[in-house]
């Protein structure tokens, strides 16, 4: 009884928790008048949505180290269709999530039976192949020097990029949809299949559980919420290139939800915040961020490798337990 | 502008003399994959053996070409001095990494990628503003060319390839006949079992990242009159390095001087016929189609670890 | 359970405070503030670094020579420096700070990718930018606050190829090759297009990533068609590539759209590279204005080594700033100051300029430097020609 008590607390309490995010984030903007802030938040958003997806197949034991290719396929898609075809910027951001989730099925068929390090160094291949592709084929990409005047999503005639405020709220209703989207997964079977197959590979298959088919779900879903980010970086920005999707970026979102916390749903948000918080913060260091950071990162992953969110826990028990003493 | 524009089968080939171009082609492949194989080796020890990646391999790599040029502007040291004591510099830093960074996450892949990660920022950005912002250059140790079968290759790029085959020969002697080698196959097949035959895990760790860090080193000594030396050359090269030791399988020598070889051989040849860029491409497509059909490599062994 | 629900909260509220405290900017009412970003990290470190530095060094002397005045306040110039990571975000970010956080109306971008970037923001905010970027379509009536301050291929090639196609009439064909990004596709394009329309024969291009340094199986493909002109990359991978054409046999004429530095000399080897048209600038060369001489030489004293390859250019905005507000006698009216930007012209280091280029670009947005033609004899960079901002303006509209 005292177990069953204990649990519905947690989950209250978990709810009041996100309720207040919830509420803290929509009001934001009346506290938080500077376009450049609304700019910060806006943009560790859409890292959170990657963040998200990543850590999906990750559950499943497959590290896709170049998650940022799928975005470069929504963000390319979503901006040609809208400026080469004319088409509805909101379309235009559905087709993005929908070649890109049809890119991640193709490619998973294919690439998901490798495992380990291999397959991360195929994802990272793959990106470098897609980055080199739009170098390559200028008519359709624009080559090196990318799109220009990528348009905004607008609502019956008002564009919702004009101001910072209203991509803001654009920005967090999708942020919001896609964490709870991709965490009622984690919570469904399908889930459960997620992690048993991340634990091991031989019981799931005794448990019956099709490991193939489990393991591309995740990486489609992942697939499809990169390409919503992609798609939604560059009707933001208004601009992409190839420069836009390196390695080094793609790596930079891995850090984020390794360092938040690659167990927790709550891991990619807290990692992302804190970590594009602290760069931010660090501006002034100019040319010497990368040294600060790196040597702010390797004591934080030595100490931490399970991510952050296990740091309140771990302050309250040193806290405990100091009082004993 | 497009380069002779992939679609139109490549013009040089109609300029007739397709033998000699043959052998500039392979020759050119093998240039380029010595120059991948001292790191590629380095790294697939660290990986098949330690269990770790280290994205930092690369920046190693750069940071004793780095040193080499210190060493050779700043205090005149002649070239086999500055390789040398570059490479103690870059050993220790290794040691020191593997001990305190490495160690730790043994295993646990994406740990290890974030701590390198880490130690990339700091080596790359440290590089340029210590070492300075301008490119560095050598002098090449062995000016000149010679001609092969009617092509002119440059006397240093041979060296360089004899030197590497040298000490590749040297490594699977060393990891067959001795006993310190023997051990790190063991540790390599099964490190419970090597840790009961008496094997000292700790001994091994550390002979290992000594190793690799040492390959990086003369490889950055050796390849710095060649091209450059700037403080980006560290990933982009490891990279094309992991996906010829990928491709010829992880944990096995043979398979990186093979790996090397494929990757070398597609670049040269699909870079001369077609342009660049779509060898990049080819040699990614190449490794993805291997690593589907046989996810060791040709040589290696695929293991799991999370 | 209630000592980590404390630890929350206390790191919600650290944090909040964190974010929303505003970032301290003093400003004593002699300073006017100007911003700049530059790609201090990443693959295109090796300019952004050398050009904050040189800018800094700018207004230090600026500001050592008493300032400006503006309606008779005697004002000093003070730059804050962001790093761009040469990414459209990152420009948007650093943009975005510098105009809303640090208030700035002035900004400076490079290089190119961010540049374009920043011109979403800086145009709509109506804050001028001075671009240091190698796109055509950065400048234009659409674009009315955006001012170019370097001279990409498309602007100075038309110039340099008639001088080659008059002064050399043995070279008739043509293989150029750049980098695979802005600069270099820039250069490639321009110099096709000026050989184009000049009568030199085009046999090919390419476009090659930086980080390659082997360069064998491209001139495997380039030598055999026998080309005049052999053209170099802009980074210093394109002195390589050269070198390595030499070590192949290849005995024809190398040249670049840009400038030849000396840190590309040395790469590509005083002795390979002898005689390479290109348009640099050696700090001790008569012909170069004493100003670019004179900064050159502070910067290789202050620092041991040579600036970036752009960071010449990048003197000039601190003048342009500093003059533009003077004889707008206002230090944030944007619009005035923009209408001095188009009519007047400046004394820089590199001499009296002024923004050009209406019949090209549509609108006076581009700054017009002497041009010099160059080559490299015995290692150095010696200066053929000089032609002047009226004349490059003449052959690019043409």
């Amino acid at each position: 009884m005292n177990q069953v008590r204990a649990t519905v607390n947690s989950n209250r309490k978990n709810k009041i928790r996100v309720f207040l995010l919830l509420a803290i984030l929509l009001v934001l903007p009346l506290f938080v008048r500077s376009p450049y802030l609304l700019h910060v938040v806006i943009i560790t958003a859409l890292y959170i949505i990657l963040a998200t997806a990543l850590r999906l197949p990750l559950i499943t034991g497959r590290f896709n180290i170049g998650v940022v290719a799928f975005a470069a396929v929504g963000a390319y898609t979503s901006a040609l269709l809208a400026l080469k075809m004319g088409l509805n910027v909101w379309l235009a951001l559905l087709a993005g999530c929908a070649v890109s989730g049809v890119v991640a099925f193709g490619l998973g068929l294919i690439i998901l039976r490798v495992s380990g390090l291999y397959f991360g160094m195929l994802t990272m291949c793959l990106l470098e192949m897609l980055r080199h592709y739009l170098l390559w084929h200028r008519k359709l990409t624009g080559g090196v020097m990318g799109i220009l005047n990528i348009p905004s999503p607008t609502i019956w005639g008002f564009d919702l990029g004009a101001d910072k405020v209203p991509f803001y709220y654009l920005t967090m209703i999708v942020t919001v949809f896609s964490i709870w989207f991709i965490y009622r997964i984690e919570r469904s079977r399908a889930g459960m299949a997620f992690q048993a197959i991340g634990q091991s590979d031989l019981l799931s298959e005794h448990l019956g559980i099709h490991i193939a088919r489990y393991r591309l779900l995740a990486f489609v879903v992942s697939g499809i919420f990169a390409g919503l980010m992609g798609g939604m970086t560059a009707h933001y920005l208004h601009y992409t290139s190839p420069e836009d999707w390196t390695i080094m970026q793609s790596l930079t979102i891995q850090i984020f939800m390794v360092v938040g916390g690659r167990g927790s749903a709550w891991g990619p948000i807290v990692g992302t915040t804190v970590l594009m918080t602290l760069s931010e913060m660090l501006r002034g260091s100019k040319e010497y961020l990368p040294l600060v950071y790196g040597v702010i990162l390797i004591p934080v992953i030595l100490f931490y490798p399970r991510g952050l969110v296990g740091l309140p826990h771990s302050i309250s028990q040193w806290v405990a337990r100091r009082r004993q003493r | 502008m497009e380069s002779a524009s992939c679609c139109s089968w490549s013009p040089i080939l109609s300029r007739g003399k397709t033998v000699q171009l043959i052998i500039e082609m392979t020759i050119n492949g093998v240039m380029l994959a010595t120059s991948m194989m001292l790191v590629g080796l380095g790294f697939t020890l660290l990986h098949s053996i330690l269990r770790v990646v280290n994205l930092a391999h690369g920046e190693f790599y750069m940071f004793a070409a780095m040193l080499v040029w210190y060493f050779m502007s700043h205090f005149h040291l002649s070239y086999p001095l500055a390789i040398l004591i570059s490479m103690v510099i870059v050993i220790a830093l290794g040691l020191l990494v593997e001990r305190y960074a490495l160690r730790k996450f043994r295993g646990d892949l994406l740990s290890g990628l974030i701590v390198s990660m880490g130690l990339v920022f700091i080596l790359q950005q440290g590089s340029l503003l210590f070492f300075g912002t301008e490119t560095k250059n050598i002098p090449s140790a062995f000016p000149g060319n010679v001609a092969f079968a009617g092509i002119q290759i440059s006397k240093e790029r041979v060296v360089i390839s004899l030197i590497s085959l040298a000490i590749i020969v040297v490594l699977i002697v060393f990891v067959n006949r001795f006993k310190a080698g023997r051990a790190m196959r063991a540790v390599a097949q099964d490190e419970d079992a090597a840790r009961l035959q008496g094997v000292s895990i700790r001994y091994i760790s550390t002979l290992i990242m000594a190793l690799a860090c040492g390959l990086g080193a003369i490889a950055g000594g050796l390849m710095a009159p060649v091209f450059m030396i700037v403080p980006t050359m560290g990933l982009p090269f490891l990279l094309k390095t992991v996906i010829a030791i990928t491709l010829g399988g992880i944990g096995s020598i043979g398979g990186a001087v093979l790996g090397a070889l494929i990757v070398g051989m597609v670049e040269s040849y699909v870079s001369t016929l077609i342009s660049i860029e779509i060898a990049y491409i080819a040699l990614f497509g190449i490794l993805a189609l291997i690593l589907v059909v046989k996810p060791g490599g040709f040589f290696g062994t695929p293991y799991e670890y999370v | 359970m209630k000592g980590t629900k404390q630890v929350w909260i206390m790191m919600a509220v650290i944090f909040g405070l964190a974010v929303l405290l505003p970032s301290v900017a003093t400003s004593a009412d002699k300073y006017v503030t100007f911003g700049q970003t530059e790609a201090l990290t990443g693959p295109l470190a090796g300019f952004g670094v050398p050009n904050k530095r040189i800018v800094e060094m700018a207004i230090e002397k600026i500001n050592n020579e008493g300032g400006f005045k503006v309606k008779g306040e005697t004002y000093k110039l003070r730059v804050i420096c962001e790093d761009n990571k040469n990414t459209t975000e990152g420009a948007i970010a650093a943009n975005n700070k510098l105009i809303h956080q640090d208030k700035v109306k002035i900004v400076m971008n490079f290089p190119t990718t961010p540049a374009i970037a920043s011109q979403v923001v800086t145009e709509q905010n109506k804050v001028i930018n001075l671009l240091g970027g190698l796109h055509h379509e950065m400048l234009s009536p659409k674009k009315p606050y955006s001012f170019r301050h370097v001279m990409d291929a498309t602007v100075t090639a038309p110039a340099q190829v008639k001088w080659i196609i008059k002064n050399r009439p043995n070279l008739k064909s043509s293989w150029m090759t750049g980098a695979d990004d802005a600069s270099g596709a820039a250069g490639v394009d321009g110099w096709n297009g000026a050989c184009n329309k000049y009568g030199i024969k085009v046999l090919g291009s390419d476009l090659i990533g930086r980080q390659v340094t082997d360069f064998y199986p491209i001139l495997a493909k380039i030598l055999p068609t026998n080309p005049d002109i052999i053209g170099g990359n802009t980074g210093d991978g394109g002195a390589l590539l050269l070198k390595q054409a030499r070590e192949k046999g290849y005995k024809g004429q190398f040249a670049t759209p840009y400038a030849a530095s000396k840190s590309w000399i040395k790469t590509g080897g005083a002795e390979n590279l002898e005689g390479t048209l290109n348009i640099g600038v050696d700090a001790t060369s008569e012909l170069v204005p004493k100003g670019v001489r004179d900064f050159h030489a502070a910067y290789v004293k202050k620092f041991g080594e040579e600036p970036g390859a752009w960071s010449d250019w990048q003197t000039t905005p601190p003048y342009v700033i500093a003059q533009a507000l003077a004889k707008a006698g206002t230090i944030d009216d944007v619009d005035k100051i923009k209408a001095v930007l188009e009519k007047e012209s400046f004394n820089t280091p590199w001499g009296e300029v002024r923004y050009g280029g209406a019949k090209k670009f549509g609108i006076p947005r581009q700054l017009l430097f002497p041009l010099f033609i160059s080559t490299v004899k015995d290692g150095k960079i010696v200066v053929l020609d000089r032609i002047d901002g009226a004349e490059i303006e003449k052959l690019m509209s043409e």
